[in-house]
């Protein structure tokens, strides 16, 4: 069986039971994308091909992004014109944000049977899990909650490569009183991480921030 | 079958209009002639919270003959008990009984008060059969009242006369003259078959003689059978009975024996009248399954029907599952294991669910770890199997039967705080499955397997030269990025590629390429630091 088909052939029958829920496909991402009136909702299907592998295997994930915040981010960002496009504020793959890791959600693809499957399988998961998910991060408030309640806490649901530095543009951005304490601590956290490797991009957005609220 | 607690039940009747001593009486019919009389009333001597002083008088007269009548529906085996108090007094004058007891005892059966053709059946029935009537005249030159209490068996379908065998009674005695004596059947009935019994008291004397009746008692020993059906070959019931107070059992054709059993349930609802085993409709009535069987391709069946019920031979065979009807025929087994003629999503279906069984079992599934998303109320169940890396039918486990039985099982409405992780026992569990096992092709999957925590698979990285590589998994671990590759063997080289570009990643950090990497939040253009990639190696993993 062909690849390039049974690929073709999944997406086309997800977008049937997608299209109606207002999601697009994106080949260049390889996810349902909806627009929202904060940004774009992403169901990421994304294709994964082991040596010696007949087919392929799914790993299905969802991501959010909020446009002010990943504009104000790449404000200073080091990402090209063209990839700034593809970040999402939040998200991952589900299994990595419900199963730790462990490899859940995924279905192996080898005939057509299997796409129908497939099919009925992440449709549904999209209805009990994918949309309870979109309907609860779709504010900057629920951002806020989860990135910077607790900032030591680790997440699952955003690296902690950009999450000191999103945290705190949603602060600076709910006008929240502890915004000081939060670029504080996540700026310890950077000097600590990957040998301070992501300090500079870190402070760049907080220098950005206290100018932006100086005037 | 039968039950284990088979009951014993009373039906009291004292005549009496205070309630402060209850009986059954709303359950007996006939209860004409029910007088105040405290001279003629057994006295329940200690056991009285008043005064007794009810009896029923029967002298033979007219409205006189015929006293209370129960009817109970009894099964086969049941043992009814009769007995109660009598006493009569010397005749008073001549008498002509009207003979009313057959129109009685069909008015208390049907309700009715056994007028026309009722009474004209019985009547006949009596006089043909020659046996009731002989009986009681039999008694007719005694020197007591022709008084008896009466138990009278009616079969569910009466056909015809009715037999001796299927009436009892016995005949007041010397003891009851002026006084309350007990009158009591000489041993308890015992029910042949299912039907009725109507036990009444009678008084049909020759001579008009007041008989006083009191205290009637009747105790039904219900026999532990409860239901039973007999079988035709494929399955269609007949001769059913089932105790009216019994709950149903639908659990009767085709159940299985051995490895082989499924709970194949009669379903009637709507009149569908199958039988539903576990994979397909049974239609009883024409011996045929209602679609066709997952395994048609076993061979032995070619020349059959795909719709054939135990090979046309339900005397040897069954087929609780609805998939094979003969679980010790090798080529049906082999079929199964082969998953012969199945889908491959039935073939996937009954793999997970074997796989779920297999770990429940061995107290070792669920593993939850929720974070955030707790509110939203869904909960995700690993799964994986224990003890080998084989299939739930004992073949052994592929790559793709791996990661099915690792597929997560939605679970919705359930607190993740419910349930909480194992999940490093999985991943040590997986560890070992896979230890020593197949090298090549599915060491890679194995090795992920074997990580622990969030991990993106595939991830493209541009090296500062602008060389490509694919690394197998990207994890953060405590803010820290670590790369794996995955090589199959002790002495698999790296690719031109990866010599390329591990050492430049290792020196100088790289970029994130493709979308691979937002499985983990590393969306495409996310550079990385300077980071040493792991060769993961069978033997690493031991």
């Amino acid at each position: 069986m062909n690849t390039s088909k049974l690929r073709s052939d999944l997406i086309d029958c997800l977008s049937k039971e997608l299209i109606s829920e207002g999601f697009k496909f994106s080949k260049a991402r390889e996810a349902f994308i909806r627009k929202t009136d904060f940004g774009q909702q992403w169901y990421t299907i994304t294709f994964l091909k082991y040596s010696g592998q007949e087919g392929f295997e799914v790993n299905p994930g969802y991501h959010v992004r909020f446009e002010d915040v990943e504009g104000f981010f790449h404000e200073t960002s080091y990402f090209s014109e063209k990839d700034k496009k593809g970040t999402s504020t939040i998200g991952c793959s589900i299994e990595n944000h419900l199963a730790n890791g462990k490899d859940a959600f995924r279905q192996s693809i080898e005939t057509d049977e299997d796409v129908a499957t497939a099919c009925a399988y992440y449709y549904d998961l999209y209805l009990k899990v994918v949309a309870p998910f979109f309907d609860k991060y779709r504010t900057l408030e629920s951002l806020d909650e989860l990135m910077n309640s607790d900032p030591e806490k680790e997440l699952s649901l955003i690296n902690f490569i950009f999450r000191g530095a999103k945290g705190a543009i949603i602060a600076h951005m709910l006008g929240s009183d502890r915004l000081s304490d939060l670029i504080k601590t996540y700026g310890e956290q950077y000097a600590k991480f990957s040998n301070g490797f992501y300090k500079g991009d870190y402070d760049k957005v907080v220098e950005n921030i206290q100018k932006v609220t100086a005037t | 079958m039968f039950t284990t607690n088979p009951k014993e039940i009373d039906f009291t009747l004292n005549y009496e209009s205070n309630t402060a001593d209850p009986d059954d009486e709303a359950l007996f019919d006939n209860l004409q002639n029910v007088i105040t009389a405290d001279v003629h009333d057994r006295v329940d001597a200690g056991n009285e919270s008043f005064n007794h002083n009810q009896v029923q008088l029967l002298n033979g007269a007219t409205n006189g003959v015929v006293g209370s009548v129960l009817t109970i529906p009894v099964g086969a085996g049941d043992k009814i008990s009769a007995e109660v108090y009598a006493k009569y007094l010397a005749p008073t004058g001549t008498n002509n009984p009207a003979a009313a007891i057959g129109n009685l005892v069909i008015g208390a059966i049907t309700g009715t008060t056994g007028t026309g053709i009722y009474e004209g059946a019985i009547t006949s029935g009596y006089g043909s059969g020659g046996t009731v009537t002989s009986l009681i005249n039999a008694n007719a030159s005694s020197t007591e009242p022709m008084a008896f209490i009466n138990l009278l068996f009616l079969p569910d379908n009466v056909t015809g006369s009715i037999a001796t065998s299927h009436f009892a009674f016995k005949q007041v005695t010397s003891s009851s003259s002026n006084n309350q004596a007990i009158l009591a059947l000489d041993q308890p009935y015992e029910a042949p078959e299912s039907g009725y019994v109507v036990i009444y008291l009678s008084n049909e004397s020759a001579q008009l003689t007041e008989v006083y009746f009191d205290d009637l008692k009747i105790t039904v020993n219900e026999h532990p059978v409860i239901q039973t059906d007999d079988y035709y070959p494929f399955g269609l019931t007949f001769n059913s009975y089932q105790r009216v107070t019994a709950k149903e059992n639908r659990f009767l054709y085709n159940q299985g024996t051995g490895d082989k059993v499924f709970n194949t349930e009669r379903i009637i609802d709507l009149e569908l009248n199958m039988d539903m085993t576990k994979y397909r409709m049974y239609d009883y009535a024409i011996g045929r399954f209602t679609s066709i069987d997952p395994l048609a391709d076993a061979a032995g069946q070619e020349i059959l029907t795909p719709y054939h019920y135990a090979f046309n031979n339900p005397l040897r065979y069954s087929d609780p599952l609805g998939d094979c009807s003969d679980p010790n025929d090798p080529d049906c087994i082999a079929a199964q294991q082969a998953g012969s003629g199945q889908t491959r999503s039935e073939q996937r279906q009954r793999k997970v669910y074997g796989a779920i069984a297999d770990a429940t079992e061995q107290g070792l599934t669920q593993s939850s770890t929720l974070t955030d998303l707790n509110d939203a109320a869904v909960l995700t169940t690993l799964v994986t199997r224990g003890g080998d890396a084989v299939n739930v039918d004992g073949s052994e486990a592929s790559t793709s039967d791996k990661i099915f039985a690792a597929v997560g099982v939605l679970i919705p409405g359930v607190s993740g705080s419910a349930v909480k992780k194992v999940g490093g026992k999985i991943v040590d569990k997986v560890a070992q499955l896979f230890k020593n096992k197949e090298a090549g092709k599915a060491f890679e999957k194995q090795v992920g397997y074997a990580l622990d925590g969030p991990k993106a698979d595939q991830v493209t990285i541009e090296a500062a030269d602008g060389s490509r590589t694919r690394v197998d998994f990207v994890q953060n671990n405590g803010g820290d990025v670590s790369l794996t590759e995955a090589k199959s063997s002790a002495t698999a080289p790296l690719t031109p590629k990866q010599k390329a570009a591990h050492p430049q990643i290792e020196q100088s950090g790289g970029v994130i390429r493709g979308n691979k990497g937002q499985n983990i939040g590393l969306p495409a253009g996310t550079k990385i630091p300077p980071t040493k990639v792991n060769v993961v190696r069978p033997d690493d993993i031991k």
